[in-house]
């Protein structure tokens, strides 16, 4: 117990040390934070939704609209800052998704090992020679018939992304099983399933963590994309990707309307790459430098 | 005697991986488009459909048959290239996706190159000078480079060469002026290389004027990952005693740095060149859109709009089997570069 505490403090001053990380972990909180309260604290909170102002349009940035207006006189400012709570809130969902569906295949294959580690790793491989981003259009896309909706993004990305995680548990998996502790385990009676879950996965969360946290900007990102297209968020929800794809027809005359989703988008993203860059470099001891 | 034999086992058995992988794909995309959608038959045909096009439909993808035998008409259609007809163009898929092609090959081919071309010296520069302004430059450049949302950039760029300095054009491959009074002639489909080629030089320079700034936004990604691939594998590399015996010698670091260093870490690099190109041949549906370049990306941006569903099968199809293929390219280079691989 003890041990694990000097860890963590060890990790933490690691990341401490590395200004730019450090920089950007607290500006990930601060974003985290802003995205929590930011119905309370947004100027115009009920143009985030439905509230259109069509006498306030196209005004450019001021005191009273600091990011402006866009097309239907909503404040671009809330807009961009109740979007915030949208994005991050994928990027969760969506990994947490990812991960409930990757590494569970992956501990199975890694520890039973035979035919059905061959099996998962097959199927693991062949949804890998797919470029995520492909597959998550194509799904979204196609589950679109149903109605666009929300879910479809997060659903999708799931689908796209979930490989990466098998492959990196079952690597995990293969390299833990052997250690003496697992065999313990399994001699003193403990059944698979429990020896899977509770003996080898808190070995591997580290990776699983830092790939998380390096996946969350491209998640971010893909998600944008696909509401860019059409896919996924509708008019009039304050996504960043969707806000960009109106903005795209006016941005030439009324340059507010764009930028500053895009702005925020690259902001958010950038921050937790970097972020996450850092800690897998805190993380990692193999990558630690003395 | 050893080598050549590893080898060739090397390149069946992944040439072999390969075929059951593109299998595997097919499987996957007969899944997502007979069996997940209420209806596949009307994605088929379209909006609005009258009674007598979904009939024939249904019989040309075989729906009243056992699904296994739906399979084999599937991938019958797809052996001999038939990926349906675009709802939107009416015109087959493959038609479009090879009329489209050219267009698209030649942006992503010119921002590859570009992202090489800054994105390699930056890397080794910032190897050799770390933490010096150049590294940070470059940890930056290449950060930012990943982090950023493509068509965001594409635009802000539109914005500011176009709007604000007059410089660049705005969108398409080539003005209308320019195609009508000093058309290019077709050799390769590609108009920078065709213009050269016929001596067109008016013509060249309106193309470059127009694929510069799509290629640049094309190439902040793969520059990002190639500055950062080359930095960190370079970085271990340099450590390395055969460098340390080179400098000894007195060979001028410069030398060390691209001619011994840069080999052993072309390796790593070469597979993320190939992941971020098919990374790329998708971004591209959203900067060609954006920039409204005539390629396989804003026809592939069109059809998702639309729902034209045949159209966007097809292209995922092609999409899959080109990044397939690259990947195997790349290992098999690999192995015949590298002898760890083939062996290890």
């Amino acid at each position: 117990m003890k041990a694990r505490f000097r860890e963590i403090r060890y990790s933490l001053y690691v990341l401490k040390r590395n200004r730019l990380t450090y920089v950007s972990s607290l500006f990930v909180l601060f974003l985290i934070f802003v995205a929590v309260i930011g119905p309370l604290i947004v100027p115009y909170p009920e143009d985030a939704y439905g509230a259109v102002h069509p006498e306030r349009a196209f005004k450019p940035p001021s005191f009273e609209h600091i990011f402006g207006t866009d097309d239907a006189g909503r404040d671009i400012f809330s807009r961009v800052i109740i979007g915030a709570r949208i994005s991050l809130s994928i990027g969760v969902i969506a990994i947490v998704l990812t991960v409930l569906i990757g590494v569970p295949l992956g501990l199975i294959a890694g520890y039973m090992g035979g035919f059905i580690d061959e099996a998962i790793m097959r199927v693991t491989d062949m949804f890998l020679s797919l470029p995520p981003l492909l597959l998550a259009l194509v799904f979204a896309a196609v589950m679109g018939l149903r109605g666009q909706s929300f879910n479809n993004v997060l659903v999708a990305i799931a689908i796209a992304w979930w490989p990466w995680y098998t492959r990196l548990v079952r690597g995990q998996v293969v390299s833990l099983k052997e250690r003496p502790f697992v065999e313990a385990a399994h001699a003193a009676g403990v059944r698979p399933l429990k020896i899977m879950f509770r003996h080898i996965l808190p070995n591997c969360l580290t990776p699983i963590l830092v790939q998380a946290s390096l996946d969350f900007g491209s998640v971010i990102l893909t998600a944008a994309g696909l509401s860019f297209l059409g896919l996924g968020a509708q008019p009039p929800t304050p996504e960043w990707g969707l806000m960009l794809s109106i903005g795209r027809y006016y941005f030439l005359n009324y340059w507010w309307l764009a930028t500053f989703p895009g702005l925020a988008i690259f902001v958010t993203v950038l921050a937790f790459n970097l972020m996450s860059d850092g800690l897998r470099e805190a993380l990692c001891p193999r990558l630690r430098r003395f | 005697m050893d080598f050549a034999v590893k080898l060739r086992y090397f390149i069946i058995r992944r040439i072999l991986l390969s075929i059951i992988v593109l299998f595997g794909v097919c499987v996957i995309t007969f899944f997502i488009a007979r069996v997940i959608p209420a209806n596949p038959a009307a994605m088929w045909v379209g909006a609005h459909p009258t009674q007598e096009q979904i009939e024939r439909a249904k019989k040309e993808l075989g729906l009243d048959q056992p699904l296994h035998i739906q399979f084999l008409i599937y991938m019958n259609k797809l052996l001999h290239g038939d990926l349906g007809v675009s709802i939107r163009t009416h015109r087959p898929v493959i038609e479009d996706i090879l009329s489209y092609l050219p267009a698209s090959l030649e942006l992503v081919g010119t921002g590859m190159i570009i992202a090489v071309i800054i994105g390699i010296p930056l890397g080794v520069e910032s190897a050799t000078k770390k933490d010096s302004w150049i590294d940070h430059v470059s940890r930056l450049l290449s950060i930012g480079g990943v982090s950023i949302f493509t068509p965001w950039l594409g635009m802000m760029g539109q914005l500011l060469f176009f709007k604000w300095l007059g410089l660049l054009p705005v969108g398409d491959r080539i003005s209308t002026i320019v195609s009508i009074q000093y058309p290019i002639q077709k050799i390769t489909g590609f108009y920078l290389i065709d213009s050269i080629l016929s001596g067109n030089f008016v013509a060249f320079q309106d193309a470059l004027a127009h694929i510069i700034l799509p290629a640049l936004v094309v190439a902040a990604y793969p520059m990002g990952l190639v500055t950062r691939m080359i930095r960190s594998t370079m970085a271990d590399v340099l450590e390395e005693d055969f460098i340390r015996t080179a400098k000894a010698y007195g060979i001028p670091g410069r030398i060390v740095a691209y001619k011994y260093a840069l080999k052993n870490s072309l390796g790593p690099t070469i597979t993320v060149l190939a992941l971020s190109f098919a990374y790329s041949l998708v971004e591209t549906f959203l900067i060609e859109m954006v920039f409204n370049w005539p390629g396989l990306g804003r026809y592939a941006a069109f059809s998702i709009i639309s729902l034209d569903y045949p159209a966007i099968m097809g292209i995922a199809i092609f999409i899959a089997i080109v990044y397939i293929l690259l990947n195997l390219i790349v290992d098999l280079l690999q192995a015949v570069i590298d002898p760890r691989v083939r062996l290890g």
